[in-house]
């Protein structure tokens, strides 16, 4: 019942802002809406076929917040519940309700999740090479590749935009012993692209904590990381483009001790984890053809307390898209095919030698807008695994924009899908405990939304509505067997929800602000048949909250930037229903200021010199992520930024 | 202008429509964290729940003479959860003493209304317990990778580790008989002097198995588990009376199905002895049961089947078996409760995470 008021008064709230936002259109000066197809403008994407309502953040954002963990930067700018174990530690993400290994991280349209753990560590992925990060939930991420149950993130560099040279030193210092430096560097004509970023990072991470009523100072919890990027364009003639992109990561950490272990030295522990990744690219773009090949290498290596876990995934990716003109329909079709091949060698102390996998998948992407008001999308995608067979991956989606008046913009969307998993590589061969008779999990997502979209003059108002449901079928988990764990089908897991959004965009005199609200309410519910988790039935999954917030205030003066955002994470309980632990609500303030610098020989050449500041957890707010893990209270960093 | 005043009233009603939404949430989840918490200070039986090692979530249950179960019995009281693992428990003299892992801690509580007396620190993964001369005796395990243990002397007047002896394997079980500390290490169980701390006595157990725990019987002789596990990883091991005047196991039995952790319990007279059984540690449905081992006609019989059973005891009231399906230990365990002829009295409640040693007064 309470479920459903919520859901009511969301929608209640999403009906009354859209009037709200109508009721002004005849006072005010008009600005027309069309809807367009923005198909074709950019560079192609697997994002191009997506309906969903993604949570986009573009390189602005990330400029001005690029300093914190990618995990802060999620929790701000998405409603999805963020875990961190620890300060700068392990972090996982989970898309409405599924668990963390249900979202595939995508580099430049390469899936980089691990193939071990099969859940990415969101901490090792370093803010500072990417310039746009996308997340898109449901099922529809199929579009992306196999795993997306949950749904896919997406990062992404600008290497492919034509930029004059530019170079940018920087360096910051912060609380906790925190310090950074890097560099990066756009070079290019009209031929020939790179992009370099180098970082380096050291923190002794010693805030303080209070447990028991105590202040104590975290002990074993410091991280020294480094790494850099480099990707390379050359267009070799009028329709062919050779690039290559080079990856190297290094995080060395303590792994910080739960709270009350924090004086036990025999519970320290370290870990290291090391990613290279060598990208060999090749498109041809002519007319309505455009076919992009891709051959990877990517090799993961993580020691924990002297054990390697590592491996190398060798893949060949070909991706054939075409528009087709000359059709009765409002704009030309787009379908691509495509496929990729994997063969992977882990190299982990747990697996019987010679353990190796081949993975493949063949896969169609159309798209259809039969009259200006009608969208419709299908998918389909087959996927291939050494001795296993992995059901048929869809989606089929429909969308409806409507102009209402001068103003608005309102579409109404639907997606019906089919998504698939995989068992990981430790789910199927860690010694003894491993199970090659896991069968792929599977799930149905159906989802709803309704995107209003209105602009008066300069002020622009986004709000999203979108319910979703999600069944999954043989979810796997490792339960107890014996003295041993060992991974198993469990029945069904049955999560819900409604997201709610609301952007927007507008001046105030000569400084222009955009205020983003995001709520999520998600109800996870175990269904019959998963025996082992009969206690949560009627219950929410363990550390998922039902009610997550996150809100940014950005404005943008003429130098100066100041960015204010706060994210609400909602009470959750731990594996123990009796457990709760409390919700938070934590507040960051940012801000930036550009000092330019012209050169006295040639106008042109400019100098900008951006110092910024940073204020984490500004109400000093105590509180724990994942139960025990100390975190800390308010902190500060400075940053100087030279571009030239 | 008449924009802004838009975006103004637009603004507050949107910031003060979510905090409303979360705050009724928040109310509506205090009400049901109050009613899991009402305090009873009459109770039959305490439940220690294992808890999740990554989340070392243990707590306390304790059921009253109404039958009415209570949770979190712990943080209720003290304030703070617990913030461990509980490896095992038990009473002595009003005090309840917890022996907890991951914080590595004993906690000795008021057993009447369960608030922490004092709290002994310094022992590397505590195992299990006895009280022998009025001294508390620990066993420890600190690196499970190293054939070495530990067992500690513990002033309970001082709360303080008075002294320890180092063996040369793995203590596990550990018990007080005629006034002296009985250890499983290994394949053997060791006698200690609880003065001197000195080794009496060893007594070898049969080939590899490893000795486990100890229960006695109703002519107070101590019989101990002998366990482990065949190259396919099925469970075996057996019990067998420790003969301290000749420094040798008899009458050793081999039962079926015996389970990993060896735990043992007896019925009220004390002529059957309990012990936990699984069956198919490798399946999706693995099976586990409590079955009896008669001491006189050496008789076996399975008394309870089911599905995750861990830790078990039986009332020495009534001879009901208190055990529970642990769920993984990803969840709440579901408390079960038989009578002594294994008919269901209980079946539906929930209890903490790894619901494994259930005490009695």
């Amino acid at each position: 019942m309470q479920n459903r008021l919520l859901i009511l008064l969301i929608a209640l709230l999403g009906s009354f802002s859209l009037l709200h936002a109508q009721s002004e259109k005849d006072s005010t000066q008009e600005t027309e809406l069309e809807i367009v197809d923005v198909i074709g403008q950019k560079k192609a994407r697997p994002s191009d076929f997506s309906g969903a309502s993604s949570f986009s953040v573009s390189d602005t954002s990330i400029e001005m917040q690029r300093h914190k963990s990618i995990a802060d930067f999620l929790a701000q700018h998405t409603p999805y519940p963020v875990r961190q174990n620890g300060n700068g530690m392990m972090t996982t993400l989970s898309l409405r309700g599924t668990s963390a290994s249900h979202t595939q991280v995508i580099w430049n349209e390469i899936n980089i999740s691990p193939l071990t753990m099969g859940q990415t560590d969101y901490s090792i992925l370093p803010i500072y090479f990417f310039d746009k990060i996308d997340v898109y939930p449901g099922g529809e991420s199929a579009i992306f590749g196999g795993g997306t149950i949950g749904g896919a993130v997406t990062l992404s560099s600008d290497a492919d935009k034509p930029t004059p040279a530019k170079f940018t030193l920087e360096t910051g210092i912060g609380s906790f012993g925190k310090k950074s430096a890097g560099f990066k560097s756009h070079i290019g004509n009209k031929k020939v692209r790179n992009k370099t970023a180098l970082f380096i990072n050291q923190c002794d991470n010693d805030f303080t904590f209070t447990y028991r009523g105590e202040e104590m100072r975290q002990k074993n919890a410091s991280y020294f990381n480094y790494g850099i990027l480099n990707e390379t364009d050359a267009h070799i003639n009028r329709w062919n483009t050779l690039g290559g992109d080079v990856w190297f990561t290094k995080y060395d950490r303590d792994i910080q001790p739960m709270m009350q272990n924090n004086d036990d030295p025999s519970k320290y522990e370290d870990i290291s984890d090391q990613s290279a990744k060598v990208v060999l690219r090749h498109e041809f773009d002519k007319k309505a053809w455009h076919l992009r090949n891709k051959m990877a290498w990517i090799n993961d290596r993580e020691k924990y307390q002297g054990d390697l876990i590592a491996t190398h995934d060798f893949s060949v990716l070909s991706n054939l898209r075409h528009k087709i003109y000359g059709t009765r329909f409002h704009t030309p079709p787009l379908i691509e095919i495509g496929g990729d091949i994997h063969y992977i060698h882990p190299e982990v102390y747990a697996y019987k030698e010679g353990t190796e996998e081949w993975r493949g998948s063949i896969f169609l992407l159309s798209q259809i807008r039969p009259t200006k008001r009608l969208t419709l999308r299908g998918n389909v995608r087959k996927e291939f695994v050494t001795d296993m067979t992995i059901p048929l991956s869809f989606s089929f989606g429909a969308e409806t924009p409507t102009v209402i008046g001068k103003h608005v913009r309102w579409t109404l969307g639907g997606n019906l899908a089919r998504n698939t998993k995989t068992p990981t590589l430790n789910d199927r061969y860690w010694g003894e405990m491993g199970n090659k008779d896991l069968e792929a999990e599977t799930a149905f997502n159906l989802e709803f939304k309704s995107e209003a979209k209105a602009t008066f003059q300069r002020y622009n108002i986004v709000i999203a509505t979108t319910l979703y449901r999600n069944d999954v079928d043989n979810w796997i988990m490792w339960m107890p067997r014996g003295i041993i764990w060992k991974p198993i089908n469990v029945d069904k897991v049955l999560a819900r929800g409604v997201e709610w959004g609301v952007s927007q965009e507008f001046p105030i005199a000569k400084t222009s602000h955009t205020l983003k609200c995001l709520f999520n309410h998600s109800f996870t519910e175990i269904q019959k048949g998963f025996a082992n988790m009969r206690p949560f039935i009627g219950h929410q999954m363990p550390l998922l909250p039902r009610n997550t917030f996150a809100g940014t205030w950005t404005a943008r003066f003429k130098h100066a930037d100041i960015s204010l955002s706060g994210h609400y994470t909602g009470e959750r309980t731990s594996s123990d229903i009796f457990d709760i632990l409390e919700g938070y609500f934590l507040l960051d303030l940012a801000a930036e200021y550009n000092i330019v610098i012209h050169s006295k020989r040639e106008r042109k050449h400019t100098h900008t010199l951006t110092p910024s500041a940073q204020i984490n957890n500004l109400l000093d707010k105590d509180y724990q992520n994942i139960p025990f893990r100390g975190m800390p209270g308010r902190n500060v960093s400075f940053n100087i930024k030279w571009d030239f | 202008m008449r924009n802004s005043k838009l975006i103004k009233q637009f603004g507050l009603f949107v910031i003060a429509s979510l905090f409303a939404i979360n705050f009724n949430s928040c109310k509506d989840d205090e009400k049901d964290n109050t009613e899991s918490n009402s305090s009873s200070t009459n109770y039959t039986c305490i439940i220690l729940n294992q808890g999740n090692y990554s989340e070392a979530n243990g707590s306390i249950s304790t059921i009253d003479e109404k039958g009415n179960i209570t949770n979190q019995m712990y943080k209720y009281v003290n304030a703070y959860s617990l913030a461990s693992i509980i490896e095992s428990g038990l009473i002595d003299r009003g005090k309840l003493i917890l022996i907890c892992n991951n914080e590595d801690k004993i906690e000795v509580l008021n057993i009447n209304d369960f608030k922490t007396l004092f709290t002994i620190k310094g022992i590397v993964t505590p195992r299990y317990g006895t009280i022998a001369d009025g001294s508390l005796f620990v066993t420890s395990v600190p690196d499970w990778n190293k054939q070495e243990g530990y067992v500690y002397k513990i002033n309970m007047s001082a709360a303080k580790i008075d002294t320890f002896i180092k063996l040369d394997g793995q203590p596990e079980g550990i018990i007080t008989q005629n006034g002296k500390v009985v250890v499983g290490e290994g394949s053997k169980v060791k006698v200690i002097n609880p003065t001197t701390l000195a080794i009496e006595k060893v007594v070898k157990g049969p080939g590899a198995l490893s000795a486990k725990h100890f229960i006695k019987d109703n002519n107070n002789n101590v019989w101990a588990s002998f366990v482990g596990y065949d190259a396919s990883y099925n469970a075996t091991g057996g019990i067998s009376q420790l003969n301290f005047s000749k420094d040798s196991i008899d009458n050793y039995t081999q039962l079926s199905n015996f389970a990993g952790e060896g735990h043992l319990s007896t019925n009220p007279d004390k002529t059957e002895i309990l012990y936990r059984t699984i069956v198919g540690a490798y399946t999706p449905n693995e099976k586990s049961g409590i079955s009896s081992y008669n001491i006189a006609s050496k008789s076996e019989k399975e008394i309870i089947s089911g599905d995750g059973f861990y830790g078990f005891n039986v009332d020495p009231k009534n001879g009901d078996i208190y055990t529970a399906n642990i769920n993984g230990w990803i969840t709440n365990s579901t408390l079960l409760i038989y009578d002594a002829q294994g008919n269901a009295k209980s079946t539906d409640q929930t209890v903490g995470v790894g619901a494994c040693r259930f005490l009695f007064q």
